[in-house]
């Protein structure tokens, strides 16, 4: 640019505060609105720049014996390059932003090829499952799954534009997320980028069927928090290469997803790779413990049935998940009881295991006599887990088991007297509010209200330096990103358990020390 | 995010929070590209208003 006219790029300052509304119908209402408005300038600004570029380029042209307009020229190109589209880029800059690429010129180039490449349509594939052979057949290397990602992937935590299930299996066991099919993750595109989109699970459900398509033997794992594709590969040498993909953990915001790939060193167990891979990068959200192979939860998608399972594991485990999913497909849980039992019997300070034996034992209504000694076990084993985060989650899960089978008592059992460890270490809003649950459920109102009074203390004690994290409280910097307190989270709770049983909320209600916040 | 007890108004909000924070952002950045684009384009007219084009220059320019 000309001296007398060079003015600096304009920056935005992103620390600015942001008012959001406060009603879920204002907050939609707002996204749907703000959203149309934004693609349609993203559109406009991207068209002028297009537009510019060659008046620039053509001038350049024209002026080329005038070196001192050329000069101006490419300075106005590179201020023109310089100049943020927020559609390629993003705003995080925290941990893991060397995650958030900002797209040049260049690269937006290479992503149209790639939306060429790789998008779904009825006239290139005949069917769905071609598609999926076809994604296989590509995404054969680290570096092409990594622009596949890249470029055609964006990170989405919004459930609401998924049409995936609710997963509850049969009855038995449940997530609280929403997971979609590799079909549904793959071929259902948002519309300002063009790209599709799905948190970490429906990335790593994808990448399971892809790998597997590929002949490899991946396994769908999930960790407190987050969810991930791994697998193993062997080299010549004997030393294991462990790999995962890896959408980065919830709270960070953005990312494109990545497969990280860790050699071995020799002498290094397949378990060990793994467990270091999965270990060197930051998980926030789980900041109170280390990934431990003897604590994962495998995942399984079943597509074509809608269901899916979530199974406390350790590693031998994960080893045969292939075998796992062939019995989960046919519904055979004897089988899958048979090999639960066999692991135990190699590993038997598996709580982890323990658990997943629990939960087949209610889904074939086993003998209550078996059911009971796994209950003991298990009480007996979760007194030396209080720390661990997963085996909270795992409480949780197999309280919520027992509930849909009827054996709210034995419940209420197992809980409460394990429950006070657990919030002296960590006050756990979720497994409190699991607690609530069935006390209600055995009409035992006082006990659920004053629970319920306790975790409203807690959260108030704690509100300054803490917010809610899906499944418990975790420090304010992990939460920050969705905008979620606490509070909110446990307005919800309280809300759906006095609408949903009339004669608690009738109970709450005549209380006279009652809180404000129960009258809202 | 497997075994979390469901609440999923909580997490439609928190996704709708998070989006319109990422939406408003987003548009922020669009002013400033906008007002960035216009001053690269006053600067191109004035290269031109400076300048003379040939009818060759004219053809490259409009081309």
């Amino acid at each position: 640019m000309c001296p007398e006219n060079a003015e600096k790029i304009e920056r935005i300052d992103m620390e600015s505060h942001i008012e959001v509304p406060e009603t879920p119908e204002e907050l939609f209402a707002a996204v749907q609105e703000l959203e149309g408005k934004v693609v349609g300038r993203e559109e406009e600004t991207l068209r002028e720049i297009k537009e510019l570029k060659i008046a620039i380029k053509s001038l350049k042209l024209a002026y080329k014996d005038n070196p001192e307009i050329v000069e101006s020229l490419d300075e106005a190109m590179h201020s023109l390059d310089e100049i943020e589209i927020p559609f390629y880029s993003t705003d995080y800059k925290g941990e893991g932003a060397d995650l958030n690429r900002s797209y040049g010129p260049e690269e937006a180039e290479e992503q149209r090829t790639y939306l060429e490449k790789y998008r779904y349509s009825e006239a290139k594939f005949s069917s769905e499952d071609e598609y999926m052979d076809f994604l296989a057949q590509n995404l054969t290397s680290l570096e092409e799954i990594n622009l596949f990602l890249k470029y055609l992937y964006r990170y989405d935590l919004t459930s609401e534009k998924t049409h995936s299930q609710f997963i509850e299996n049969q009855g038995t066991t449940y997530s609280g997320d929403w997971w979609k099919s590799p079909l549904q993750t793959s071929t259902e595109y948002n519309q300002s980028e063009g790209r599709f989109f799905g948190d970490c699970d429906d990335i790593a459900i994808l990448f399971e069927e892809i790998l597997s398509r590929q002949g490899k033997n991946p396994f769908f794992f999930v960790i407190p928090g987050h969810a991930l594709t791994g697998w193993i590969e062997e080299d010549s040498d004997g030393r294991y290469m462990a790999y995962v993909v890896d959408t980065t953990s919830v709270s960070r915001d953005l990312g494109d997803g990545e497969c990280k790939k860790l050699e071995g060193k020799a002498g290094q167990t397949q378990e060990e790779v793994f467990e270091e891979l999965v270990n060197s990068f930051s998980r926030e959200s789980d900041a109170h413990s280390e990934f431990n192979t003897d604590q994962m939860n495998l995942g399984f998608y079943i597509s074509g049935k809608d269901v899916a399972f979530d199974i406390p594991a350790n590693f031998a485990l994960a080893q045969r998940y292939h075998e796992l999913k062939a019995h989960l497909m046919e519904e055979n849980f004897v089988e899958i009881l048979e090999i639960l039992n066999e692991e135990i019997e190699r590993d038997p300070e598996s709580i982890n295991l323990k658990i997943a034996r629990l939960q087949f034992q209610l889904l074939m209504n086993a003998d209550y006599s078996e059911i009971q000694q796994s209950i003991q076990d298990i009480v007996a084993m979760y007194a030396e887990n209080v720390g661990n985060r997963n085996a909270r989650n795992n409480l949780n899960q197999t309280a919520y088991f027992l509930t849909k089978k009827g054996y709210t008592g034995e419940s209420i059992d197992l809980l409460a007297p394990l429950i006070e460890k657990y919030n002296e270490v960590f006050f756990d809003i979720n497994l409190n509010d699991t607690l609530s649950d069935l006390y209600v459920g055995n009409n035992d109102f006082e006990n659920a209200y004053q629970n319920d009074v306790r975790s409203l203390q807690e959260i108030a004690r704690a509100e300054e330096s803490i917010q809610a994290e899906f499944g418990g409280i975790a420090p304010i910097k992990y939460w920050e990103i969705y905008g979620v307190t606490s509070m909110d989270v446990f307005r919800d709770m309280i809300t759906s358990r006095l609408n949903n049983n009339p004669a608690y909320k009738a109970y709450v209600l005549q209380k006279d020390d009652l809180p404000d916040f129960f009258r809202k | 995010m497997g075994n979390l007890k469901p609440f999923k108004k909580s997490y439609l909000i928190a996704g709708a929070k998070k989006k319109i924070n990422m939406l408003q952002k987003k548009e922020a950045k669009l002013v400033i590209a906008n007002k960035n684009i216009e001053k690269i384009k006053e600067q191109l007219d004035r290269i031109r208003e400076k300048n003379e084009l040939t009818d060759l220059d004219k053809r490259l320019y409009n081309a």
